[in-house]
């Protein structure tokens, strides 16, 4: 079977200099949920506007199950689209909004009604038809849009940051939402957001796009797990990265001195020959106890508490480790720490990698993203 | 900006002074308008204060002068027919430099804007010079053209305005949900920046009623306006069939007045403009 | 690949096109109606033809000669054919015309010679001395000199002569003395009044867009249909308005003589305040609503923060708020002067001569003397002042659209 969408070797620009995506390759199962996540300008928005018909790529072609589609304007495309500020028509009521694809196709003004009532029940809102965009709250015209983007069954469904309006409470709400509806209906999502917490709920697979360039695509599980490089490991989550020095190599395992003294023993994140290394390791991964002890698992580093701050059901403890970086530790509230307090944190081999290329984001900003 | 701003920066005194400025202001803005229109209901011939009768009859011999009328009525089909002319071609030009942001926008701004900016005397004796050539001066078609060129570019300046404020998504939206351009246009665009486009229609109906310069020049006998009418008949300051004139223009820049304001109200663009962002 | 690039690429420009036929109709129809006129009409400043059309032999026989050495012989003879080949005086009337500008007296010249030469037999035989006999002009080398200065095909006659400048014989520019001079006294009234204008514009403006955008909501929209009210009353009315306000027996002479407080009516029409009060009445809306648009944009908070800042009132007025609504400013000055240098209704009307400005000359010699060369001199002019203040506009406001503002 031909996947639903592919992007084959797509470049854009819009200035003939800077390339806004870069020689992109993506494929798209057919019913599949796949989120393009990605900071500001990492090109996930251009990808979708080229797929929605808006932008043509400057290089490349773009198959919707197998067609050619870059040279096909937009209105020809059959591709529903929820925009981020939702672009209801303001002048149309709820109805006419959603009516308008089927009546610009020319249904009859009888299979308009039950299918405009279909979509608003599915949307679960059926009492609202004859509203107008601005009488509604954020989350019905979210949901009006939706139904609107669905009610002529297009082939594929794209939005675009569709979420980001909309509070934290009435987010979450949306996110199991729009998942169901995705499940019910069975049509291809592709969405676009750079809500990492949103992208991991919701997706089957995730792109994590950077400067015009995927640069891993996975299940969320895996990119938690396994990211592929430090700035996967950073983007995706809490991640603390310490800087050190390989010293040795082999079994897709490596092991790292740290410049205050001690090693860690990590896995190889990737077969770069630097001596650098970046070792990545989540804050709920580490274990913390009190005094100078050696408990022989892993590995082990000390250091002297710098600040608690307390989150209810956890701690996070910030650790000076002797070298004078700083470890981000997400703990239980069982035991409280004073600052300046002599303790061990630890943590598995296999809860950490190594990485020799360091994450194009700023280190210092990685480092206050875990700091607490 | 409210009350309180000005108390930050301006004393109690200050203020009142600023409030006694605003309403002579205000008195000098209206009171010679309002002073003069209702002499037109004296029933006496010359200037008199009180009005001691109020009578209708200059109003009657204003519609009995044949001159009177032909000027009543050219002035109407003069300034329909270029206010139509001009909204359609003014409307098409901001849409399209809407749409297009060509890199030469700011030039083909300043040539549409040219009619706005070059004295009407210049533009009246041009355009003179130039349909009298071709035999066309002392035509009404000479006359609305040159009223459509002269009110073209208001319309222009309106219907930008309100465009920028029109969120380009939502052509986006149209176009996903699969209307082709055209009628998006007709569907989604027109309906949104209706109140922008009758708003620079009635501005073009009031450059064209307004206008006397290049009037005065393009009409013969037959063309006369009726500003072109007042205009000959000033020689006379007092003549009280010039005031009824005068008076029911005055009603009809009321009923413009009046119509902008009820268009402002119905603007459908102003809650949207909130909530779309920048990006088009 | 690369061709699907091409396609591409030609259907983003297909976009543009499209977007740019909606433009077209208005540029074209611009460009015809208007800009087109206005272009010819600028370039007859310049357009010298006239002459050397109707005297085609006397303009050929003249082109070598300078002013101080003897004039050649073949002119005369030149002379005598180009004017008996006029078969009718309204052949030669508009170089008579022409040259009649230059130097008084030359209509009468050609069209009495004209005359006298079609009663003659053969006067080619010795036309030197048949036409000095005709008239003692023809032995006057300014007479020669004049019509070789005006053989064109273009001049700066019309253009010199608009400030107030002529030509000598021999090629140099001199002043045409006072007595003779017309239009600079008419050029300055035309820049003082719109300088004069404009500054009450700004004066009186200012604080009633401050106050506007000062006041409650109610209270702005009060003063918004004061303001628009008499902006959509046609102009005639307006001036008409000032007229029976301020004339022998107007409004306000009838008051102050029925008070009591004059024994004759005062003179208060056909004079320069008269002129400037209506102007300014006609043109503060164009001041006031762009101030307004920009001063309903400037958050309060940014006073307050100056002031918290420690900067006394007109400081923070200077440095914080000026700057702001600026653009306000230089819209409201751009529109008021520029329509105040075109102006002809309300001097005519409500002026005396003393404020017949440009454009009322314009008009003067397109109506009363057919003198359409010097008219577009004037046209020149006037157009590059405005064209100028428009300049300067764009470079500081960076736009070239000129809007009253939203409201």
């Amino acid at each position: 079977m031909k996947p639903s969408v592919e992007f084959r070797n797509i470049s854009k620009s819009y200035d003939n200099q800077t390339l806004v995506i870069r020689d992109l390759n993506l494929s798209i199962e057919r019913g599949e949920f796949l989120t393009l996540l990605g900071p500001s300008g990492s090109g996930k928005t251009t990808a979708l506007m080229m797929l929605a018909g808006f932008e043509m790529p400057t290089t490349g072609e773009i198959f919707v199950e197998g067609q050619p589609y870059s040279a096909l304007p937009a209105h020809k495309r059959d591709i529903g689209v929820v925009f981020q500020n939702y672009a209801l028509f303001p002048h149309m009521s709820v109805a006419e909004n959603i009516a308008f694809p089927l009546q610009v196709r020319g249904h009859g003004p009888k299979d308009l009604d039950r299918r405009v009532k279909a979509a608003l029940d599915m949307v679960r809102l059926p009492e609202i038809s004859a509203r107008k965009p601005a009488q509604l709250s954020g989350g019905q015209q979210q949901r009006v849009a939706l139904a609107r983007a669905l009610v002529y069954e297009p082939k594929i469904v794209l939005m675009d940051e569709p979420l980001g309006a909309l509070d934290r409470q009435l987010r979450e709400e949306m996110q199991i939402e729009i998942k169901s509806i995705h499940a019910r209906v069975g049509v291809t999502f592709v969405y676009v957001t750079h809500d990492q917490g949103e992208a991991l709920t919701m997706s089957d697979r995730v792109a994590i796009f950077r400067k015009g360039v995927i640069e891993q695509i996975a299940d969320p599980q895996t990119l938690y797990d396994r990211p592929c490089n430090a700035f996967v490991a950073t983007f995706i989550g809490d991640s603390n990265l310490l800087r050190g020095t390989i010293v040795g190599r082999g079994g897709g395992q490596a092991t790292v001195a740290m410049p205050g003294g001690g090693t860690l023993d990590a896995r190889a994140g990737d077969n770069g020959a630097g001596k650098d290394a970046y070792v990545s390791v989540r804050p709920e991964k580490i274990d913390v106890s009190a005094g100078c002890i050696d408990r022989g698992v892993g590995n082990i580093l000390a250091g002297t508490v710098d600040k608690t701050v307390f989150f209810g059901d956890h701690v996070k403890v910030s650790i000076r480790l002797e070298g004078g970086q700083l470890l981000a530790v997400k703990t239980g509230t069982t035991e409280p720490y004073k600052n300046g307090q002599t303790v061990t944190a630890s943590w598995r081999a296999e809860d950490c990698v190594a990485f020799t290329a360091p994450p194009t984001r700023d280190t210092a900003v990685v480092e206050t993203t875990v700091q607490v | 900006m409210t009350q309180r701003a000005m108390t930050s920066a301006l004393s109690l005194a200050n203020r009142a002074a600023l409030g006694i400025f605003g309403v002579m202001f205000c008195i000098y803005l209206l009171g010679p308008i309002l002073a003069f229109i209702p002499m037109s209901f004296n029933d006496v011939a010359l200037l008199h204060y009180p009005i001691e009768r109020f009578s209708l009859r200059w109003y009657s011999n204003l519609v009995a002068s044949s001159e009177w009328r032909l000027a009543l009525l050219n002035s109407v089909v003069v300034a329909t027919s270029a206010t139509v002319l001009a909204t359609i071609l003014g409307v098409c030009a901001a849409f399209g430099l809407w749409r297009g942001r060509f890199r030469g926008h700011s030039i083909i701004m300043v040539v549409i804007m040219t009619p706005m900016i070059v004295p009407s005397v210049i533009g009246a004796i041009s355009m003179y010079f130039s349909f009298a050539e071709i035999g066309m001066d002392y035509t009404y078609s000479a006359l609305i053209l040159a009223h459509t060129a002269m009110a073209a570019p208001i319309v222009v300046v309106t219907v930008s305005a309100v465009l920028a404020r029109f969120d380009g998504n939502l052509l986006r939206a149209a176009a996903s949900l699969g209307a082709d351009p055209l009628l998006a246009f007709r569907k989604v665009t027109l309906p949104l920046i209706m109140p922008g486009v009758v708003s620079g229609a009635v501005f073009a109906f009031a450059i064209s009623l307004d206008d006397v310069v290049v009037a005065l020049f393009l009409a013969g006998p037959d063309q006369r306006t009726l500003p072109v009418q007042m205009y000959m008949r000033s020689t006379d300051l007092f003549d009280l069939a010039t005031a009824a004139a005068a008076a029911m223009m005055f009603i009809v820049a009321v009923a413009m007045m009046i119509f902008l304001e009820l268009l402002r109200r119905r603007d459908r663009l102003a809650p949207v403009a909130k909530a779309a962002d920048s990006r088009r | 690949m690369p061709n699907i690039a091409r396609d591409q690429a030609r259907s983003e420009r297909a976009a543009k096109f499209r977007a740019l036929m909606l433009v077209v109709p208005i540029l074209l129809f611009l460009l015809v109606v208007f800009i087109g006129p206005v272009v010819k009409l600028l370039s007859r400043s310049v357009d010298d033809r006239d002459v050397a059309s109707a005297l085609p032999q006397t303009a050929q026989a003249l082109a070598e000669w300078r002013w101080g050495t003897p004039l050649p012989d073949a002119a005369y003879g030149a002379m005598v054919g180009d004017l008996r080949a006029a078969s009718t005086p309204a052949n030669l009337a508009p170089a008579a015309g022409r040259l009649n500008y230059s130097l008084p007296g030359m209509r009468a010249l050609l069209m009495t010679t004209r005359t006298k030469l079609q009663a003659l037999d053969r006067p080619e035989a010795d036309p030197k001395s048949i036409l000095i006999s005709l008239s003692a002009k023809w032995a006057e080398p300014a007479t020669w000199a004049n019509i070789r200065q005006a053989a064109g095909p273009i001049t700066d006659f019309y253009l010199l002569t608009a400030v107030d400048l002529k030509r000598d014989f021999d090629g140099s520019i001199a002043r045409v003395p006072p007595s003779q001079s017309s239009f600079l006294p008419s050029i300055r009234t035309t820049f003082v009044i719109a300088f004069t204008v404009t500054l009450l514009a700004i004066v009186f403006g200012f604080p009633f867009a401050y106050l506007m955008a000062s006041a409650t909501e109610r209270v702005a929209g009060i003063m918004m249909f004061v303001v628009l009210l008499p902006f959509l009353t046609a102009t005639m009315v307006r001036i008409l308005a000032w007229g029976i306000l301020l004339g022998r027996e107007g409004v306000i002479n009838y008051g102050l003589l029925s008070s009591g407080l004059v024994d004759g009516p005062l003179d208060l029409l056909y004079n320069r305040t008269a002129v400037n009060i209506a102007l300014l009445h006609i043109f503060v809306p164009y001041m006031i609503l762009p101030l307004y648009s920009v001063m309903k944009t400037v958050p309060l908070s940014h006073m307050r923060a100056a002031a918290s800042l420690g900067a006394p009132p007109f400081t923070a007025f200077r440095r914080v708020y000026l700057p702001q609504i600026a653009p306000g400013l230089a819209a409201g000055s751009l529109l008021v002067f520029i329509q105040c240098l075109g102006v002809f209704v309300v001097p005519a009307i409500l002026g005396g001569a003393q404020e017949q400005g440009l454009p009322s000359l314009i008009a003067h010699y397109v109506n009363k003397t057919l003198n359409w060369g010097l008219a577009a001199a004037l046209s020149v002019i006037l157009l590059v002042s405005v064209y100028l203040v428009y300049w300067l506009f764009v470079t500081l406001t960076k736009s070239a659209s000129l809007s009253l503002g939203t409201r």
